[in-house]
């Protein structure tokens, strides 16, 4: 179990019923809207959260809400109350696959499930705390249906048995045992479970209903392919190609 | 020999963007330079950082990565101070930033520790006294930041019975123990009651000490007893217990070196 120190912003009234002394507060989040580069991005936040919660991936935690623009998706921040967990700069990535086997091969086998090419510099990881483990990745923007800049390309990518992610941060320092060992793991997961993770029962912003259940297919039959996805593409995965 | 740098500054409230300086980057005679506000190499202190404001007080175990992160950053291979600027801007909006410093001339002979340790002087005020908050709490956030509560043999709140050959038994109480040898053990005497409160603690550390270090459990150098600064009534009864431990004051800028030594190497040592 991780720890997740989401920042709190501000403590307010107790709450007068309830024998658990609950309070209201507030917690701050990165608000993310569809635009011009990523213009599936809160149905893609949202979708690829849940699937995270589903697969138990470490990615941060985060919800829908709504603004003038109409839905939108708040990312929770991460750190302590007055200061943010720096991003991961290049140099730190072998330290951290070593501080963090385990995550570092599950959030590589999951970008590697939901094409998520733009890894790089979001994860943030507490590697100089030993009393702290914390390990998650953010911003999914990128993947799914905007994988390519049309949704129905993108889900005839993520249905193919294509590798997709050609560079990762992880590849060249995950270890292959544990990473295979997500693999089987996410295949082994119902298809109803990722089916549900896609469906929100009615048009999302610009995200048919259609286009909602194709992708689940595509994603169904990618987690079922995803062992020999990646079997096949140790080279790459590896650092070796 | 001009030495360019850049100024690291925590931005407590990003839309105000007042930043205050807790960190330098040198760059000359072609290689970098860090200073941060509560690194002295080996030791690392982030409770001088968790005094500059109420926010900062519950990041510490935050700044210690962005230490590890600058560090990092650094050291890298090939990492000039425009990378590192450049890296800064990315930073921009957070409550952590780099900014351009600007330039100073160091003489062609000087090294860049030098230059580096004038700019840090310079530019990076300490902050004038700790928080405070309540007393045991603040011994938690120090045994904390100094690594001990995270120790494999770290034991709390524990009694030790010794079994004399035919005299009774003898029971001490310890609130916090290493157990690996050399044993490291901790009394702490909270000076903020009344004086009868503190003779009462400071009896109990004296008793403590004496038989665990006559019983061969600890030696003295390993005896630690944790306390605050107290007016000098109390004080006198306080220092009684330097015969028998190393005295460390909570209010100490460095309290964390010096119990991680005492740890480390027994005694406090100074450099």
């Amino acid at each position: 179990m991780q720890e997740t120190p989401y920042k709190i912003h501000r403590i307010m009234r107790q709450l007068s019923h309830g024998c658990t002394r609950a309070s209201k507060c507030t917690l701050p989040a990165i608000l993310k809207f569809d635009c011009d580069d990523s213009p599936h991005c809160v149905y893609n936040e949202n979708v690829v959260v849940r699937l995270g919660q589903t697969l138990h991936v470490p990615i941060a935690d985060g919800v829908l809400t709504h603004t003038g623009d109409g839905p939108a998706f708040a990312s929770l921040e991460i750190g302590s109350p007055g200061l943010s967990l720096p991003n991961v700069i290049d140099s730190r990535i072998e330290r951290i696959a070593r501080t963090y086997p385990g995550e570092a091969a599950a959030l590589t086998a999951f970008d590697i499930l939901i094409g998520n090419w733009d890894r790089k510099q979001n994860l943030k990881a507490s590697v100089a705390t030993p009393h702290i483990k914390l390990f998650l990745g953010f911003d999914h923007s990128h993947a799914l249906l905007n994988l390519k800049e049309d949704p129905w390309d993108s889900i005839k990518c993520l249905g193919s048995t294509d590798l997709t992610v050609r560079f990762h941060p992880f590849y060249g320092y995950v270890d292959l045992d544990i990473l295979h060992w997500w693999a089987e793991r996410i295949a082994a997961t119902p298809d109803a479970y990722i089916r549900e993770c896609c469906m929100m029962g009615k048009t999302f912003r610009a995200v048919t209903e259609d286009l909602q259940e194709y992708l689940s297919q595509a994603l169904v039959k990618r987690k079922n392919l995803l062992p020999s996805i990646i079997a096949e593409n140790e080279p790459t995965i590896t650092g070796e190609a | 020999m001009n030495v360019t740098y850049a100024l690291i500054q925590y931005v407590e409230d990003p839309i105000r963007k007042e930043g205050r300086n807790i960190g330098i980057i040198a760059q000359g005679f072609n290689y970098l330079c860090l200073r941060m506000l509560g690194v002295k190499p080996p030791d690392i202190d982030v409770t001088l950082f968790e005094a500059l404001s109420p926010k900062s007080r519950e990041c510490g175990w935050v700044y210690l990565e962005w230490i590890d992160w600058f560090q990092d950053l650094v050291n890298d291979k090939g990492m000039t101070l425009d990378k590192i600027l450049a890296i800064g801007r990315t930073l921009e909006g957070g409550n952590l930033v780099i900014k351009d410093g600007g330039m100073i001339e160091a003489s062609d002979k000087g090294i860049l520790d030098d230059a580096a340790d004038y700019l840090f002087k310079r530019l990076v005020s300490q902050p004038k006294r700790r928080i405070t908050g309540r007393f045991a709490d603040r011994i938690d956030d120090i045994l904390k930041t100094a690594k001990i509560y995270y120790q494999g043999d770290f034991e709390k709140d524990i009694s030790i019975e010794f079994l004399p050959v035919e005299k009774a038994s003898i029971t001490v109480t310890l609130p916090i123990v290493l157990m690996q040898k050399p044993r490291t053990v901790f009394k702490v005497i909270n000076p903020r009651g009344s004086v009868d409160s503190l003779l009462r603690q400071v009896n109990d550390a004296v008793y403590t000490f004496d038989t665990l270090v006559s019983n061969g459990f600890v030696d003295k150098d390993h005896c630690i007893a944790i306390t605050d600064k107290a007016p000098a009534p109390k004080a006198q009864h306080i220092n009684r217990l330097a015969d028998y431990a190393n005295i460390v004051l909570l209010s100490d800028l460095d309290v964390v070196s010096k119990v991680t030594r005492v740890v480390e190497k027994g005694k406090i040592h100074h450099h």
